[in-house]
């Protein structure tokens, strides 16, 4: 199932703060579909999805990741050897688009050479609650070769948009199955969990 | 007779109660702050809906807003709720409540702490005091308290036991090793625990109503002895290096359960936990991974989970000690997968979901209502669902809560459990026997003589035995 057909597989993972929808992005992607109330991810989800461009398909093996602190540890386990990310923020949170930006130099620290990132800044349709503008994003993604979009995943807006726009940016190489390459990495320890805590007690 | 399920008419009077366990505790200050939250509950209200307003901004489209989330106790109406929960650190920061915002609780919170310090300075442990009504019950669980206040009249010692439960919750989430090393760090845990609110919520909600966990046991699905014994085989031959246990669920019911490797077997509590895991979580069309603690399997590290629906209602877990080893589990899966398909199973297992459960009518037993068996060796459990009379919510729970203190007069001896306990009210007849090998709780009507209750008995332990490999795993 390899590029003979000009199928092309690759590994792409989701990242950014708790709560800013990247469940309900992959889930309008690949299922088509919406929940209301999705419930807060548990470690990582594993879906695939395909997307065809003009003279190829693109096999996606998507890593939807739990947003919360405590799984931050484990983030490098799905991005490396990932070909592609996408870093959610929620437009009404300037706290998460921070926090996007964080993971961007992560990922530009630790992540595969040519991973292609994309920004995307989430739930739209709440524009009218919006914190974050979408030049200030739209600039910080362009100064860092990123791609843009703001998307909605209720509305659909942007969503397979944005996949596609990844789709045709990886480039289209004969490609080795996502994840092989990986290294054993350590759980979460102590040191991990203090190091990742915030002390903003109230 | 020890139902006292009826809401608290008067919060002044509960009020008073709190405040005369304060003074049980000659704790000046917080007779203070009772007076204080009195004069000031107007602008609390005020600055907690701005808060709550808050919250329910950042939480907009991702979380249903959760239940009575926006009562404290400046609302009587938070008082009303029969069955508090309460979690805080034993520096008294709050960390949840199961009604009610937890922040708004501060100070409820800080002076449960302030109880159980005082009690501590004595060099004592305050596991449960009564005001009227209302009993409270601590547990005490460096460097966590988990305290229940409620007016249900349930058995301390099975309170104790959901507090357990709740605590073991907790620990699956980060482990102990890591809330210790938290809590002396002076982080807030509230942020490592983030979105674990509703896995709280659940386990509460089940606890309440489980009676496999009552029993402090394990429900298997009611299934064909041979269909049971073929996915056993293939769970069994279909390991990888890192796979420690692999479970097949149906209904969030076992069907079977396989160790690979040499070590303990899961403990009922941890398997509750699984479950409850497996309940809360919403995505069920995908594979999922994630590191779990099992509290009595090793509560310093993780093991990882692999979580897949392979077919509605029927869910693979595979447990893993390598953090990286997904693909080898996905393909694990696989290959259980084709299995089970090339065995033909796929129908029986799937149609075992709505078949699995039975009547009392169907163990042909004369006049019984209902039971409750649990296998003291393997720790299995069984019961069949309610019926006549017990088909209204208050009867379902009328009947638990009888349960819960019949087992409790029934084990709470401290020597041996009693080997016989029998019991006779106006409304049933519940008979229990424990032996070595198992105990059982059969309820018959009132009127129900005690010979044939006997020998009714006899008959019904006769039908589980004959039915014992399809209602159990062969252990």
């Amino acid at each position: 199932m390899n590029n003979n057909n000009k199928i092309f597989q690759f590994k792409l993972v989701l990242l950014g703060e708790a709560a800013v929808g990247k469940s309900s992005l992959v889930l309008r992607f690949v299922r088509g579909h919406f929940l209301d109330y999705q419930e807060s991810t548990i470690g990582a989800a594993f879906l695939a999805q395909t997307v065809c461009l003009n003279d190829t398909t693109v096999k996606f093996e998507i890593w939807d990741t739990a947003g919360q602190e405590r799984y931050h540890t484990l983030a490098p386990m799905y991005y490396r050897g990932a070909q592609a990310a996408i870093v959610v923020y929620d437009i009404r949170s300037e706290d998460s688009f921070e926090r996007a930006i964080k993971w961007v130099k992560e990922l530009q620290r630790q992540g595969s050479p040519n991973i292609v990132i994309a920004l995307a800044g989430n739930k739209l349709d709440l524009a009218a609650k919006r914190k974050v503008e979408t030049a200030e994003a739209q600039q910080y993604a362009e100064e860092n070769g990123l791609l843009f979009m703001e998307t909605s995943a209720k509305t659909a807006q942007n969503v397979n948009e944005l996949f596609v726009e990844i789709a045709k940016k990886l480039p289209k190489t004969p490609t080795t199955r996502p994840g092989s390459g990986r290294l054993p990495i350590t759980p979460i320890d102590n040191n991990a969990a203090k190091k990742k805590t915030c002390c903003n007690g109230n | 007779m020890m139902m006292m399920e009826e809401s608290i008419s008067d919060n002044n009077k509960q009020q008073q109660e709190i405040g005369q366990d304060n003074n049980i505790n000659n704790n000046n200050n917080r007779d203070h702050n009772n007076e204080d939250e009195n004069e000031t509950i107007a602008t609390d209200i005020e600055d907690i809906s701005t808060l709550l307003a808050k919250i329910e901004d950042a939480n907009a489209g991702s979380r249903p807003p959760r239940k009575y989330s926006e009562q404290d106790n400046s609302n009587p109406e938070w008082f009303k709720h029969k069955k508090h929960f309460f979690i805080f650190s034993f520096s008294g920061k709050p960390i949840y409540s199961r009604y009610g915002d937890e922040v708004a609780l501060n100070t409820f919170m800080a002076t449960l702490s302030a109880m159980t310090s005082f009690v501590e300075s004595q060099n004592d442990v305050l596991r449960s005091l009564v005001a009227g009504k209302h009993q409270f019950v601590f547990l005490q669980k460096n460097p966590l308290c988990l305290v229940c206040i409620c007016n249900t009249g349930e058995p301390q010692m099975m309170i104790q036991q959901q507090l357990e439960y709740i605590h073991a919750m907790v620990i699956s989430v980060l482990t102990q090793t890591n809330i210790k090393a938290v809590f002396d760090a002076k982080y807030d845990l509230r942020d490592l625990l983030g979105g674990t609110d509703k896995l709280i919520d659940n386990i509460i909600h089940k606890v309440n109503l489980d009676f496999p966990i009552l029993l402090n046991s394990v429900q298997c699905i009611r299934l064909n002895y041979n269909t049971r014994n073929s996915i056993t085989n293939i769970l069994q031959n279909r390991k990888s290096d890192s796979i420690i246990f692999s479970l097949l669920l149906v209904d969030n019911k076992l069907v079977s359960m396989v160790k690979q490797k040499k070590t303990q077997t899961l403990k009922p509590q941890d398997i509750h936990i699984i479950l409850n895991y497996i309940s809360s979580s919403t995505i069920k069309d995908s594979e999922s991974f994630m590191p779990i603690c099992l509290p009595n399997f090793n509560d310093a590290g993780f093991l990882h989970l692999y979580i897949c629906f392979i077919y509605p209602q029927v869910c693979l877990l595979l447990f893993s000690n390598q953090v990286d080893s997904f693909y080898q589990l996905s393909e694990c899966k696989d290959l259980i997968v084709k299995d089970i398909e090339s065995e033909n199973l796929v129908d029986e297992l799937t149609k075992s979901a709505n078949t699995h459960e039975y009547s009392t009518s169907q163990t042909e037993v004369p006049n019984l209502l209902h039971f409750i068996y649990k296998n003291r060796i393997s720790n299995y459990s069984t019961h069949p669902i309610f019926t006549s009379p017990y088909t209204s919510k208050p009867e379902k729970k009328r009947l638990f809560r009888l349960y819960q203190h019949i087992y409790n007069r029934a084990n709470n001896s401290l020597n041996k459990p009693h080997k016989y306990y029998y019991y006779t009210s106006q409304t049933e007849t519940i008979f229990v026997l424990i032996n070595s090998s198992h105990e059982i709780y059969a309820t018959f009507s009132p009127l129900e003589l005690k010979k044939s209750v006997f020998e009714s008995l006899n008959i019904l332990l006769q039908w589980i035995k004959e039915n014992e490999n399809v209602l159990f795993l062969s252990t």
